[in-house]
């Protein structure tokens, strides 16, 4: 079978990632690499291009070429408490216009985008070349507004998005049934990708010889409203009154963080809510093998790939029901993300019975282990020779 | 014809180092800041030493030895004192024969800078005599007249002050308490402790003033200066100019002349007439007029003159709480280094970093900060208080 070649346009990519959206392009194109695809991604940088084309080779040989554009653009609008300053209308249009020049060079079959920051591109180049469109929903701004005051523009785009991709595929059900209900998308037009893990954090591969005597609760992600920081905080509070000398940890940044502050000291939690701000590598793999119960609030979160980390380090994971990864963990607890008074008691009783805990970290374990970029990439390269066969057809 | 007495503050905080979680639980030292860092505790002491503590020293002993009559007070506390021992021994050699002249007075406080005065008496005595015992050590000399940190004053601080056998206090001259009445008046507070109040007007000229460069006489002149104190005050009057001692080359750098005013103005002060004098005698030669009382803190801080500079918005507040909260558990372990670590987070430097209020004293907030924001203040002090916290119930 001959390869299919992919020309992806991403918005962020380790090591320069803020979110998760990098860390699944990632396992995205290097596992359709090592399936045999030929990938050309492309992305913004804001730096100054000295030398826009990059070799890269994954961990298992493959090699693919990454272009950067350089462009102001750059995900999680309003980041920081920062608004985008620049005109992000001209600078997206503008990011089109440069990728379409890039990519006069490079043959390829269809074109693959991933979220609103990248639709406008897609769909220009689409047009002016007639090869289809594959959108990756990895959020909608339901999701990052947690249903509360979506930007129009950015769900504009989306629509548009949509509207013309000729295949969408969701990081999970609860996603594809987002875009049913919410914005009427056809069923068949969307494929379900569960996102994969490669993460396997080795016990005793990092010293966890920390915050010793306590119990850890841990919060990874972006400190925005989406990702349901105050209810940890809530959680929190509950659990303090039973157990004060438990650590809870958040690990991210975010435009919440001075609201999370002010209002932890407010619930008078100094001293036991404590912020460790964006962690990575060695970091992030001590939090999470110290930890005794990850949470992960969200309001909706399609996916949620840190709690597939967490479970992955052997923890205790519970998730809010409105999120994509429960899909892929059945043994995870799922609550409801507005119930802290439920979540308190399940905490609760995870650092009580730490047998419990134990048990209920192998079981997850387990099942992170069988969700795979692998897996992932074989099924979105399935979809993809399904597409050109239709659209050949 | 009027009489000035002239006090200076000395402090330095130990500032902690940054800490991140990992540091929690594993016996980290917090205050054993790195070398390399602009902020690091040695380094400002350095800096601080090259720019004011030097140059007004030696100023300062070279008025004392040209004009017999000329006299200060000093407050200088044990966490400055603790620093400039170990990172500045010739500031310290000639603090020391600056105040052998004998026409030095030094004041009584807490020797680690701290609030304790609104949170535990307890520790607030120990605090103070930990300073008394230090003051005596090292100088040789007896404080009589006590001031409180940030000269934050409240009716029963006075009252504790006086139990103490203090002869005074020194307070701010507010104008939410005078309304209207002088400063250079010797007050009382409703226990009947003696109060000095700061002339702030003519302090803060010198202190916050001096080199702005909108004023309307710009640059001030020590003629000009003097002339207003020797001009609007008389029989009865002491005109206390209470400031930081690092007014003089730090906050004010030493091109705006800071150096050269306070020279030419103690020589022309005492040339037309007038007199310093210290703070105990300012005391026993006057009678308390007025009473003098707040039960609400006063401070010398910010526009407010309040205490919200320390404790003005929930994370100062809960982080206050939450270290003397801890008193007990602390001293039931009865390890001193956890006991000393605790009392040197008491310092109110910590908190004041933690200070969202905006506005011109915002800025003079940022300037002092080790942090980029009050918010980074909170989450590394809070670090250490989860530290502290385990240590103490370990």
């Amino acid at each position: 079978m001959a390869k299919t070649r992919i020309l992806m346009i991403g918005w962020e990519y380790p090591p320069h990632n803020s979110g998760g959206l990098g860390v699944a392009c990632q396992g995205i194109v290097e596992n359709l690499v090592d399936q045999g695809e030929e990938v050309v991604l492309v992305l913004p940088t804001p730096d100054e291009v000295m030398n826009p084309e990059d070799l890269r080779t994954t961990p298992r040989g493959g090699r693919y070429k990454i272009l950067y554009i350089h462009s102001p653009l750059r995900p999680y609008v309003g980041k920081d408490g920062d608004e985008y300053c620049g005109d992000l209308m001209r600078d997206v249009e503008l990011f089109s216009k440069k990728v379409a020049l890039a990519a006069k060079s490079e043959s390829y079959d269809l074109i693959h985008v991933h979220d609103w920051l990248t639709v406008p591109t897609g769909v220009a180049l689409k047009e002016k070349t007639g090869k289809p469109l594959v959108m990756h929903v990895h959020s909608t701004e339901y999701d990052r507004t947690a249903a509360g005051f979506p930007n129009s523009m950015v769900g504009e785009i989306e629509r548009r998005g949509f509207e013309k991709a000729d295949l969408i595929i969701t990081v999970s059900k609860y996603t594809k049934q987002v875009l049913v209900d919410r914005f009427k998308v056809p069923e068949e037009k969307i494929t379900v990708v569960h996102n994969g893990n490669d993460y396997s954090p080795q016990p005793g591969s990092v010293s966890i010889e920390f915050l010793k005597n306590s119990p850890v609760v841990i919060f990874v992600g972006r400190l925005t409203i989406q990702k349901g920081p105050e209810y940890f905080l809530d959680l929190a509070r509950r659990v303090l009154e039973k157990r004060p000398e438990t650590i809870f940890v958040f690990a991210g940044n975010g435009d919440m963080y001075q609201h999370l502050l002010m209002t932890s000291a407010y619930l008078s939690l100094s001293g036991s809510v404590l912020f460790a701000g964006f962690l990575r590598d060695a970091a992030k793999d001590r939090l999470y093998q110290r930890a005794d119960v990850f949470v992960m609030p969200s309001v909706s979160e399609p996916f949620g790939i840190v709690a597939l980390e967490a479970a992955a380090a052997g923890k205790p994971v519970i998730v809010s029901k409105t999120s994509g990864v429960a899909e892929v963990l059945p043994s995870a607890i799922k609550l409801d993300f507005w119930d802290s008074e439920l979540m308190s008691k399940s905490v609760l009783s995870l650092i009580n019975k730490s047998d419990h805990g134990r048990d209920l970290g192998e079981k997850v374990m387990k099942e992170a282990g069988a969700v795979t970029w692998d897996k992932a990439a074989a099924k979105i390269k399935d979809s993809y020779r399904q597409l050109l066969l239709n659209n050949n057809g | 014809m009027a009489d000035v007495s002239l006090y200076f503050h000395i402090h330095q905080p130990f500032r902690l180092k940054p800490l991140n979680i990992f540091d929690i639980g594993v016996g980290t030292d917090y205050f054993d800041v790195d070398e390399m860092l602009d902020f690091s505790n040695s380094r400002v002491i350095r800096k601080i030493t090259e720019k004011s503590y030097l140059p007004m020293l030696s100023l300062l002993l070279e008025l004392l030895k040209r004009e017999k009559d000329f006299c200060f007070a000093l407050s200088i506390t044990g966490v400055v004192i603790e620093q400039l021992k170990q990172h500045s021994p010739e500031v310290f050699e000639l603090l020391k024969k600056v105040i052998a002249t004998g026409r030095v007075e030094v004041v009584a406080e807490t020797y680690y800078h701290s609030l304790a005065s609104l949170y535990s008496p307890t520790e607030f005595l120990f605090q103070v005599s930990k300073h008394r015992r230090l003051v005596e050590d090292e100088f040789g000399i007896t404080p009589n007249v006590f001031r409180n940190t940030e000269l934050i004053y409240t009716d029963h601080i006075a009252e504790l002050v006086k139990e103490m056998g203090y002869i005074g206090m020194l307070a701010e001259g507010a104008d939410k308490i005078l309304r209207g009445k002088s400063p250079t008046r010797l007050y009382k507070s409703p226990d009947g402790l003696p109060l000095l109040l700061k002339h702030f007007k003519l302090s803060d000229d010198i202190a916050f003033r001096f080199s702005e460069s909108h004023r309307s006489n710009m640059p001030l002149t020590a003629d000009t200066y003097s002339h207003w104190i020797s001009n609007s005050y008389g029989h009865g009057d002491v005109v206390n100019l209470f400031m930081d001692f690092e007014t003089f080359g730090e906050h004010q750098w030493a091109d705006t002349g800071i150096f050269e005013f306070f020279r030419h103005f103690v020589h022309k002060f005492i040339e037309t007439g007038n007199s310093f004098i210290s703070l105990s005698d300012s005391i026993r030669s006057r009678t308390p007029e007025h009473v003098f009382a707040s039960e609400e803190p006063v401070s010398w801080a910010d526009v407010d003159r309040d205490i919200t500079a320390w404790r003005g918005n929930s994370l100062q507040e809960d982080v206050l709480n939450k270290i003397y909260a801890l008193e007990k558990k602390i001293f039931s372990k009865g390890d001193e280094s956890l006991i000393e670590d605790w009392r040197k987070m008491q310092t109110s430097d910590h908190f004041y970093y933690m200070c969202t209020k905006w506005s011109n004293d915002g800025d003079v907030h940022a300037y002092f900060s080790p942090y980029g924001s009050p918010f980074m203040a909170y989450s590394n002090y809070n670090n250490a208080l989860a530290d502290l916290r385990l240590r103490a119930e370990e």
